[in-house]
């Protein structure tokens, strides 16, 4: 039996995370939010998401900074950056450092669930 | 008297590069060599000049007679500032020559406001876009948890109508969005541009707002060449600049360009500019309002967004040129003057961008 993807979401404003949470469940998802990049950086210790929605700009560290802990750890999980600028800059950056897909804020959340 | 001089004098031609008119007078103050900003300045040709006393030519103000005469031999300096010549002011440098001329520096003194003018547009523009990143940022955070918010609703609603109104609170957070991506800086293209078909063109589009006793006058230079920039660009800046003047109640509105010399203003390698100034006789704007004006959301119109001359210049800045706000007569406060700089190409550069165009076409 397969036990539905699991999401985690990490993003310092609290309705951005409410919002996804909720959204994501209804799509038949499982849903961890986190509100730091060390909150987050902590949980990889003892578990293992399908996928990552981080935002970029977060106040203890940069977003990205997730591709490298994830990669430290050998853990191939998809992450998928959003964030308010809309920077093309930041966005080559983004895919650069090899994120899934890149998401500009404010979003749709059809867009989000289909993943 | 010329025959006191080298025959043959010595010319550097990047003298003429220069933006400081550059004049060498000799012990009898007749001008013996000069630049072709000089000629700019003294609004006449090399040739009439050479050899002519300075007085012959220009009005020489007393301060500049004086110092002319009074000048020290030797390789002494004098500075005069603020002195008014025909058509502009100038701070001028004197500095005595072996043998007993002159060599005399104008300096515009328009240009030195201008450059200073331009100066504090950079430092705003940079200001701005600071600002419109990081306020766009802070903004589009809790919009993106307004419109997901809102886009949960419209589908959990059971009544139609609620969430028809969740929708709209979508739309609108969009809205503020696109309001936001517009303050971002414009990418614009590179190509061969000519001005008068494009004014021509921002004329015809305004046609049909256009009230039918508005009196449009044209005094152009047929000699422009073609400048570098975004035509589509320049055509919203045209049509910026003459809808606010249809919008300030002109009954006559005044095109002008005119080439200008003076291209290190501007920041780029360009000796010439394209001057053009839309002037009419309307409202004019409220001397409370002329240093916010390039600012976004300063407007003076009912129901003006205020974005359109902020854009405007940003669009001249983003072709390296300026626009500038002037009243058209100070002091009657009414009536105003718009004034575009955008940098012309040297021959050179026209030759190979026709040369492209040729190409293109061709192919």
């Amino acid at each position: 039996m397969t036990a539905p993807a699991e999401v985690w979401v990490v993003d310092d404003d609290e309705t951005i995370r409410f919002v996804l949470q909720r959204a994501l469940r209804r799509s038949g998802y499982e849903v961890q939010v986190f509100d730091s990049v060390t909150s987050v950086t902590k949980a990889l210790e003892t578990a293992a998401p399908q996928v990552v929605l981080t935002d970029i700009r977060l106040p203890d560290d940069d977003g990205l900074s997730l591709m490298d802990t994830l990669q430290r750890r050998e853990m191939d999980v998809p992450v998928i950056a959003m964030t308010a600028f809309s920077d093309l800059g930041q966005t080559v950056t983004a895919f650069q450092k090899g994120v899934f897909d890149y998401l500009s804020k404010p979003f749709d959340l059809d867009q989000v669930c289909r993943w | 008297m010329a025959e006191e001089l080298p025959a043959t004098p010595v010319w550097d031609e990047t003298l003429d590069l220069l933006d400081t008119a550059i004049l060498r007078l000799d012990a009898q103050h007749s001008v013996m060599l000069l630049n072709s900003a000089a000629e700019q300045a003294l609004s006449v040709g090399r040739e009439r000049l050479a050899g002519r006393q300075l007085s012959e030519l220009v009005q020489v103000p007393a301060a500049l007679a004086d110092a002319l005469e009074q000048l020290p031999a030797g390789e002494s300096s004098v500075r005069l500032h603020d002195v008014k010549l025909p058509g502009s002011n100038y701070d001028c440098i004197l500095t005595a020559q072996a043998g007993g001329g002159v060599l005399l520096e104008l300096h515009n003194l328009d240009w030195e406001n201008r450059r200073s003018r331009l100066q504090q547009r950079e430092l705003q523009t940079g200001l701005l876009e600071l600002l419109a990143r990081n306020l766009g940022h802070e903004i589009r955070n809790p919009l993106g948890g307004i419109r997901g918010a809102a886009q949960m609703l419209a589908v959990e609603l059971d009544t139609p109508e609620l969430a028809t109104l969740a929708r709209l609170i979508m739309r609108e957070a969009d809205r503020i969005d696109d309001l936001i991506q517009s303050l971002g800086q414009p990418q614009m293209a590179r190509q061969s541009v000519a001005i008068y078909p494009l004014l021509d063109e921002a004329l015809g589009l305004l046609a049909t707002e256009l009230r039918s006793d508005v009196q449009i006058e044209r005094d152009f230079d047929p000699s422009i060449p073609p400048i570098q920039g975004d035509p589509s660009a320049l055509r919203q800046v045209l049509l910026n600049l003459l809808r606010n003047s249809f919008e300030a109640n002109a009954s006559c509105i005044s095109l002008r360009t005119r080439v200008e010399h003076g291209g290190a203003l501007l920041q780029t390698t360009n000796a010439a500019l394209l001057r053009l100034d839309v002037m009419d006789d309307g409202d004019g704007v409220p001397e409370a309002l002329r240093q916010l004006l390039f600012l976004p959301m300063v407007t003076g119109k009912r129901g003006g967004t205020g974005l359109g001359l902020a854009l405007s210049q940003q669009i001249a800045a983003g072709h390296g040129g300026l626009l500038t706000y002037e009243p058209r007569d100070p002091g009657k406060g009414s009536g105003s003057c718009f004034s575009l700089y955008l940098p012309l190409l040297s021959a050179q550069q026209a030759a190979h961008a026709a040369g492209f165009t040729e190409a293109g076409a061709s192919a």
